[in-house]
């Protein structure tokens, strides 16, 4: 049976990459001594896929991770025993059967909780350049990618920038942007391209909240 | 303090290149409220997380004393760089990974000494404690710095910044050592009175409590003990029975990779091959093996708790357990489902052992790694490597066969009696094993072979503690010569950088004088020195020439059968007799065979504690 499962990246391993992530859940599941199904050949791995990478030094409640087992087991079961094995900040948050599901990879849109210090700016002046960059039709990054950089526009990966809370100088706000296999557009893409306004903004901390597939006006979680 | 730490973390972490070295709170790593505790240790390893996590006597420690609900051990390693230079800006002093206490808050501090060239990393490590340097420095409220491992077999090159040496195998010593830590604590007494007690305890070296005396010509007249009732050596401890020692189980399951990420299954320790280089094959005698039975036991448990998909055998030579057959079927046995694969590093390829590892490993993923050691069988007989090209060729033509298409074969460079017909065999011989793999596929193509030397070290406690290392100036010209012979296709040659072979020739042999270059090279930056990038060797010249002592006086000079040694202050329980016989019967290039397939050769530990079951076929 093949199932997916919802998972948090914590604050203790946000450094960490997807391939330790992955490395993790898969001994976890050995830990639970789940029956995971793996990939034939003289190295066997489990048989598992996961949404796109995010950059490490964030957090995540919408890591989404399919998983092949050799037989039925029971959702509670395996959401017991894997929250009872995985190591501090990685936890299951959702289990559910995958068949019938959409696919992992047509995903193509993240919220984000992005957490910044103005540096002494005022709330106009962050606001003014939130306006500034949802009105831009080209903003221009230079990506790096398998050592090479290339030039990407990533005005139309930008869906939206809400102030949430403020607090003196932090201010939360949540970002929705283009996070899939064609198109990804990160948190610190947006702030870098706000800093074009507001030099003195930093990053203090990024969560990714949700992962969905948008489509035709409809937003559709893949759990 | 702590909560401090963690929130400057937050701005840190993002700022240094592999920022999980220094997070913690791994799967099994052990937490501990600070106010239920007597006593609390640093276990310090000299070197980056992912080296010092792969290293299996620290892991051993670690659960061993956290075990005990009085001690509270914790793990620090070298920061990398980067984080030494955050440190060192926003004078953050070094902590533990666990509590994130700073290093000089504990009661004890303990390093791990795997290697001489990390001793400037036990200084840097220090220092960024705050912690003074040498041990007549510290205060009364200064941390106990404590040191074992094998290079504390010559302990006197850190004789004035290490409080105590743990010698030998420490799961006994360590724990008599808390119990004295508790009992002094309580009565409120002096550092001095708690090193003075620590000598009582056998396998304890307290430098301070020992004079040194020298001879006109530079060399150690005598270690003596400044005390009556301080031990006039110190004898090695050694556990005696494996099956009934401590091994833990649930070990640390680091999140990011690190050099060894496997459950480590430690299957015997000691050796009996006797080649005349190895340190180990001498120090860590007797052997002793555990059970098939306990350790499948072991291995059970290990993967329960950890999850990990590899097993991998530790020993000195993982061919030598004797149950080895039957210790592979029951694992792979018990594994298969789960899909854990075993490792067999260490093995000596045979015909049995090859067919046991096409059996169980992944064909290709690796090459095979052969270790001959020397170009010649004349060289091959002085060091006593009981390996015939007749015997490396059979199995480089049966790891062929198997599949394999990439081998190493690893040399040693300036070994006594070397000339250069020596090193023109380990030319021959790599072509010869080119050549085996056209015999064996018709053609070269897809074919690597690695060749690499490393120079040939004199350790303490060998039969070669006698003999010169060859000078830094022969160590070029020997690999210039190697460099320009084995220029073939299919052929990489990887050489040691001589001048680490060099101070490390320097420091395995050094006396107490050494302490003060130490201090000088790192005045002068020096940090990390393994890390080739890193290594700046004209401030260790310039270290030397400011202490007043020459280098070549310890590596490149041949020693006086009668010389004291420095090292001999510490007893291995191996008879100087025994190595100079071996010296001599080196010099005739006369091998000696394996006690444990042939008859007791006098090497000395049968006598240890009055007579051990020493694994030999015929006891004398």
């Amino acid at each position: 049976m093949k199932l997916r499962m919802r998972i948090r990246k914590g604050r203790e391993v946000k450094f960490i990459s997807q391939l330790d992530m992955m490395r993790a859940l898969e001994r976890a599941m050995r830990r639970a001594r789940l029956p995971v199904k793996f990939t034939e050949g003289f190295n066997p791995r489990p048989k598992m896929s996961f949404t796109p990478a995010i950059p490490v030094g964030i957090t995540s409640d919408a890591e989404y991770v399919d998983v092949e087992f050799t037989r039925e087991l029971a959702l509670e079961e395996i959401y017991d025993s894997l929250n009872s094995t995985l190591p501090p900040g990685i936890a299951l948050l959702k289990v559910g059967d995958a068949e019938g599901k959409l696919p992992l990879s047509s995903v193509n849109r993240a919220l984000y909780t992005v957490v910044v210090g103005l540096g002494g700016a005022s709330r106009e002046a962050l606001e003014e350049a939130i306006g500034k960059i949802l009105s831009s039709t080209e903003i221009k990054m230079v990506k790096k990618s398998k050592g090479k950089e290339k030039e990407v526009n990533i005005a139309s990966g930008i869906y939206g920038i809400k102030i949430n809370t403020a607090e003196n100088d932090r201010f939360t706000l949540k970002m929705e942007l283009a996070a899939g296999q064609d198109a990804s557009v990160t948190p610190f893409m947006v702030v870098d391209a706000l800093r074009e306004y507001l030099p003195s903004l930093n990053v203090l901390g990024v969560n990714k909240d949700e992962l969905f597939v948008f489509d035709r006006g409809r937003k559709i979680l893949p759990l | 303090m702590e909560i401090e730490n963690i929130n400057i973390l937050d701005e840190i972490l993002p700022k240094v290149s592999k920022p999980m070295r220094y997070v913690g709170n791994e799967l099994n790593s052990v937490k501990k409220d600070k106010n239920d505790i007597k006593v609390h240790i640093a276990l310090a390893f000299p070197d980056v997380y992912e080296v010092g996590m792969s290293h299996l006597g620290l892991r051993i420690l670690y659960h061993l004393l956290n075990e005990r609900e009085d001690v509270y051990a914790e793990r620090v390693f070298a920061p990398w760089i980067d984080m030494e230079d955050i440190l060192r800006q926003k004078k953050i002093p070094l902590f533990s990974l666990e509590s994130k206490t700073p290093l000089s808050e504990f009661d004890m501090i303990g390093f791990s000494l795997q290697y001489e060239m990390s001793y400037s990393n036990v200084l840097n490590m220090l220092e960024l404690s705050g912690v003074p340097i040498f041990s007549s420095e510290r205060k009364e409220n200064d941390p106990i710095v404590i040191a074992g491992g094998p290079c504390a077999y010559n302990p006197e090159p850190l004789a004035e910044i290490i409080d105590l040496f743990v010698i030998g195998e420490a799961e006994e010593s360590i724990l008599e050592l808390v119990d004295l830590y508790i009992d002094w604590k309580e009565c409120s007494a002096k550092r001095s009175e708690f090193l003075e007690g620590a000598t009582q305890i056998p396998g304890i070296y307290v430098p301070s409590l020992y004079r040194v005396t020298y001879h006109e010509d530079g060399t150690v007249r005598e270690i003596l003990p400044r005390k009556e009732g301080v031990p006039e050596r110190v004898k090695k401890r050694f556990i005696e029975d494996l099956d009934k020692v401590y091994y833990p189980t649930k070990l640390i399951v680091p999140y990011t990779d690190i050099v060894h990420d496997r459950a480590v299954l430690e299957i015997f320790r000691g050796c009996t091959r006797g080649c005349r280089f190895c340190q180990a094959g001498m120090i860590y005698r007797p052997v002793r093996e555990k059970s098939a039975e306990k350790l499948a036991d072991i291995a059970r448990k290990m993967i329960d708790a950890t999850g990990y998909e590899e097993i991998s055998l530790a020993s000195l030579s993982t061919s030598d357990y004797s149950d080895l057959k039957r210790l592979v079927e029951i694992l792979t046995a018990e594994f298969k489902d789960q899909r854990v694969g075993i490792s067999l590093p260490s093995l000596r390829i045979d015909s049995f052992t090859l067919e046991l590892a096409r059996r169980i490993m992944e064909i290709k993923k690796s090459g095979l790694t052969f270790a001959p050691e020397a170009g010649t069988q004349r060289l091959r007989d002085v060091i006593n490597k009981g390996v015939t090209e007749e015997d490396l060729l059979n199995s480089v033509r049966g790891a062929f066969e198997a599949g394999w298409n990439s081998v190493k074969l690893y040399f040693m460079i300036g070994l006594p009696t070397e000339t250069y017909e020596d090193l023109e065999g380990i030319v021959d011989l790599a072509h010869k094993v080119v050549d085996v793999y056209r015999e064996v596929k018709g053609k070269s193509k897809g074919l690597r072979v690695t060749v690499s030397t490393s120079t040939f070290v004199p350790k303490p406690f060998t039969p070669f503690q006698w003999e010169a290392q060859i000078t830094l100036e022969e160590i070029n010209e020997r690999q210039k010569f190697l460099k320009k012979k084995l220029k073939n296709p299919h052929i990489i040659y990887n050489w040691h950088d001589g001048r680490l072979s060099f101070l490390e020739a320097v420091f395995s042999r050094g006396d107490r004088r050494l302490n003060l270059v130490l201090k000088k090279a790192r005045e002068k930056g020096c940090r990390f020195d393994g890390w080739s990038d890193i290594f700046d060797f004209s401030k260790w010249m310039e270290a030397f020439s400011e202490a007043g002592l020459d280098p070549g006086f310890y590596a490149n000079r041949p020693r006086l059968e009668g010389e004291f040694f420095p090292w001999e202050v510490i007893d291995p329980g191996i008879d100087r007799h025994f190595l100079l016989r071996e010296l001599k019967k080196a010099k005739m290039a006369q091998p000696t065979p394996d006690c444990r397939v042939s008859r007791c050769q006098g090497c000395g530990i049968i006598k240890i504690k009055g007579g051990i079951r020493c694994e030999v076929k015929n006891e004398d």
